[in-house]
């Protein structure tokens, strides 16, 4: 036995194990024709190291050398990969059959093991051949990450490849050689299936088929995570010239997945796939991806192509998205209700089906085109709803000459029902612009729509419009019906010239009539703020105009007056449709011929405003005798601020102010004294109208 | 003679002048900030009567700048005098913002009820332990809306006060009340920044 000690190989470069097994072959034959009987040799080497590995106290012995098949044995106490890998100890490998000689290296039955702290202790079965300048490594079994990993490594006159098999890793155990800074895997398993061909240094195919199971990643900026997902990829792609050419298919069978701000539930009948094929230039910074195909089963699919350059930051070049989604029903609650989440949108159920066709230009949304069919909209606030709608979109971010419409068998603003109509319009930029006048019927009258643009401001949440406008005979018994409100009888009509938006706040101009109760009430300077909000604001001037009387006492059984009433309420402030601030007075109109006449209950419920009783005055006294008496005039204001309402009365008396003046036989007066009153309460009043302040009959 | 009287008189002017600094009404803010947040925090199944609303009318701009002027000149040469002030809570703005508040409250409420949903010691909320993805963005957007209109109540009580630098106190009483008005089985965080279930 003869034993050899050399610490000649120092430094290793590429190729470590082809140098080694030729450096070895030399050693071993030089000594072997030296020395006849010859049967084994012993080779110790303090330390071999090559760019980040090295091997420590390592020890090659080679026996059975007089027979046809050797044994040849490496141990080493250290062998230190480069990162991630960590150092391993006690590293020993075992052929079992180890045959050499000229241009021929054959190592069968290897075995091998080692020691590492991250890896702890692995064994490994190998085989090893060197043919003919065709070099040949087999490793299988290697038991990693709880799973198990083969290597088939083939090399000839510069030309490898490489065979990965990998099956049951534990992804969290690979977590910490990936390095993965994006996010954290708490939890999945891995099979892999990776074929990498080349020559030299050159990579110039891969083939890889990635198979994981019950994957649970947590992205660090909690933007993106999922919960045992299933997911199976292949890739395949091959280097052509300076180009990589590849082709890709994903698809997810299973599991939660979190893309902020969707949520995706996956199953068997929803499963999600993704292919794509394109090119990438490495050198141009550059891909092309000539197709993309997403694809949610049953739900939507998305097809786009695009050109990326990424030379200084990302910039798509140009792109295209065609989306098909055949019911929207089931897709709206997934891809839409997310983004409206805590919006004023939010709560938006949609019917219908959508084809959209997008372009994008450096990175900029250039145009939409999009085509809606039988489109049904529902709030669940019901603040607004759409029935068999049907729509042509066509945006773009330059001007343009494509007329986009939408029309719809059914349309309602809050409770107000719009009859089937069509609005055509032009869209581009922030602008919106009506081609043709529109009119709408509704609440049995018409709302026309003679002119309207919008623009939205560049840097303020200020809005541009042009409006001109006006509304025909609405009936105010269907708009009473729709609003819940008492009955009312009568029409709106009026011109609206302008409309502005300043502040979130919408201002309409011109006036708005409306012939009620046998007169006319004028609707000025109308505003309103947060519409559709939890807090809406409504500004505006009325005034009344010789209303009858007797139709509005009959309407609302306050007991019968016979007269006319004019008056103002100005400064309306209203919000969520409860007056807050407003100075109103209404009386008799100066020029009033008319009959003025007061029922008993009418007296009652006057003076009842004041807090006292009438009641039992007028029907114990000789009064009782009559069902109605005489008025000269009859008046009634308010100042409401700060929650009190400073009452007025149609002439000053005393200490009080009269509500109802007295004229003619039988005569009454009805005088208040309390001039200031809580709102809440002469609310509360007005609704019970039981009691009186105090009058006087003469 | 005369114009040593008159000294004597401006003397007398200026030592009988008080300056009246109004300071941050810490109780007052208790008061209006546990009315408030139990305003918010009460489930109804409709709209809360607006006969609880005050409405007023704010005082304008320049007079509040006046006084504000005014009395910082003042307090430059004469000595002061406290005095502690009531919180107004009329304005549009606080209404508004509340309104939005109120409307929220009841998803807020499902997720302070799954433990998912915490105070956290500045008054502000956050999400604690494990939210299940289905949740995770209604839940991320509630609590963006709604720290965010915390800052803008806060803001608008001072407002509404005449002293916009008052936020801060406001918020500071504001998020021991956001705990002390917290429900039962609620989290939140204490001040060494502990987490408590209540």
């Amino acid at each position: 036995m003869t034993i050899v000690k050399s610490t000649c190989l120092r430094k290793f470069r590429p190729l470590y194990y082809r140098i080694l097994s030729t450096c070895l072959l030399f050693i071993v034959l030089s000594y072997s024709s030296a020395i006849p009987a010859l049967d084994s040799v012993t080779f110790s080497v303090d330390k071999i190291s090559a760019n980040a590995w090295s091997l420590q106290n390592a020890q090659l012995k080679i026996t059975q050398l007089d027979q046809a098949t050797s044994q040849v044995s490496l141990i080493s106490a250290a062998l230190q990969l480069p990162p991630p890998f960590d150092r391993l100890h006690k590293l020993t490998i075992r052929c079992q059959k180890f045959i050499w000689r000229e241009n021929y290296v054959d190592c069968q039955q290897g075995q091998g093991d080692f020691n590492s702290k991250d890896l702890k202790a692995h064994a490994f079965d190998f085989s090893f051949q060197v043919k003919n300048k065709k070099t040949k490594l087999i490793i299988n079994d290697l038991a990693w990450f709880d799973g198990k990993i083969s290597f088939d490594v083939q090399e000839q006159s510069g030309k490898w490849k490489v065979h990965l098999k990998a099956k049951g890793l534990n992804l969290m155990q690979l977590e910490p050689f990936l390095a993965l800074d994006l996010f954290d895997i708490t939890q999945g398993l891995a099979n892999l299936d990776i074929e990498l061909t080349g020559e030299q240094g050159d990579v110039q195919t891969l083939f890889a088929t990635v198979l994981l199971d019950q994957l649970s990643i947590q992205g660090q900026q909690g933007d993106f995570a999922s919960e045992a997902l299933t997911l199976k990829t292949e890739l395949r792609a091959n280097k052509e010239e300076k180009a990589w050419q590849w082709q890709s298919s994903t698809e997810i069978s299973s599991g939660d997945l979190y893309i902020e701000p969707v949520y995706l539930a996956i199953d068997s009948a929803h499963v999600i796939t993704l292919t794509n094929h394109g090119l990438w230039w490495p050198d141009r910074k550059k891909v092309e991806l000539a197709n993309i195909e997403f694809e949610h089963t049953n739900l939507a699919r998305l097809q786009a192509s695009a050109a990326i350059n990424y030379q200084s930051s990302l910039i798509i070049e140009v792109a295209e998205l065609a989306l098909h989604i055949p019911e929207l029903k089931p897709v709206a609650p997934i891809y839409l209700a997310p983004f409206l989440e805590a919006s004023a949108l939010e709560g938006i159920e949609l019917q219908g089906q959508l084809e959209a066709k997008l372009q994008l230009q450096q990175n900029v949304l250039s145009e939409i085109n999009l085509n809606a069919r039988h489109l049904t909209l529902d709030d669940t606030e019901q603040r607004f709803s759409l029935d068999d709608a049907n729509a042509q979109i066509h945006w773009t971010k330059q001007a343009n000459n494509k007329a986009s419409f939408l029309n719809w068998q059914g349309l309602k603003l809050k409770a107000i029902a719009f009859d089937p109509s069509q609005l055509d319009f032009s869209l581009f930029d922030k602008q919106v612009k009506l081609l043709q006048p529109a009119d709408l019927a509704v609440l049995g009258g018409i709302f026309s729509i003679q002119k309207f643009s919008f623009s939205k401001a560049e840097n303020n949440e200020d809005s541009v419009v042009h409006f001109e406008g006006l509304v025909d005979k609405l009936s105010l018994e269907q708009l009473s019906t729709a609003l819940k409100w008492e009955p009312l009888t009568g029409s709106i009509s009026g011109y609206i010239p302008a409309v502005r938006y300043e502040n979130k706040t919408l201002s309409l101009d011109g006036e708005l009539k409306m012939q009620v109760f046998d007169g006319e009430v004028r609707i000025k300077n109308l505003a309103s703020s947060g519409l559709f909000t939890n807090f809406s604001r409504f500004y505006m001037d009325l005034e009344f105009d010789s209303l009858d009387l007797g139709t509005i006492t009959r309407k609302f059984h306050t007991g019968n007056i016979e007269g006319k009433l004019s008056g103002v309420v100005q400064n309306l402030y209203l919000e969520n449709w409860q007056p807050i601030s407003f100075y109103a007075w209404m009386g008799t109109p100066e020029d009033d011929d008319s009959t003025h006449k007061i029922s008993q209950k009418a007296v009652e419920n006057i003076a009842s405003i004041g807090g006292g009783s009438a009641a039992d005055v007028i029907s114990k006294g000789f009064l009782s005798l009559f069902s109605s008496f005489r008025y000269d005039k009859l008046g009634f204001g308010c100042y409401l601020y700060q929650g009190v309402c400073q009452l007025m009365g149609v002439e000053a008396v005393d200490n009080g102010f009269y509500l109802i003046k007295g004229g003619g036989l039988p005569r009454i007066d009805i005088i208040g004294y309390n001039p200031r009153l809580n709102w809440s309460v002469l609310l509360e009043r007005l609704r019970r109208i039981t009691a009186s302040d105090e009058f006087i009959i003469e | 003679m005369n114009i040593k009287k008159l000294s004597m008189f401006s003397v007398l002017l200026l030592t009988a002048c008080v300056t009246i600094n109004i300071y941050f009404p810490a109780a007052a803010a208790e008061k209006i900030a546990d009315e408030i947040i139990q305003d918010i925090q009460t489930l109804e199944p409709e709209e809360k009567p607006q006969a609880k609303i005050n409405p007023q009318s704010t005082v304008p701009a320049w007079q509040v700048s006046v006084y504000q002027f005014v009395d910082q000149a003042i307090s430059v040469v004469i000595p002061s005098a406290h005095a502690e002030a009531n919180l107004s809570v009329n304005s549009a703005d606080i209404r508004r913002i509340t309104a939005d508040m109120r409307a929220r409250f009841g998803e807020l409420n499902t997720f302070y009820d799954q433990g998912v949903l915490a105070i956290k010691a500045d008054g502000l909320l956050t999400t604690r332990g494990k939210v299940s993805l289905k949740d995770r963005n209604k839940l991320s957007k509630l609590i963006a809306a709604e720290n965010a209109d915390r800052y803008k109540l806060y803001q608008a009580i001072a407002n509404a006060n005449g002293h916009p630098e008052w936020a801060k106190q406001i918020k500071s009483t504001f998020a021991q009340r956001w705990i002390t008005n917290a429900q039962s089985g609620w989290w939140y965080q204490t001040a060494n920044g502990s987490w408590k279930q209540k």
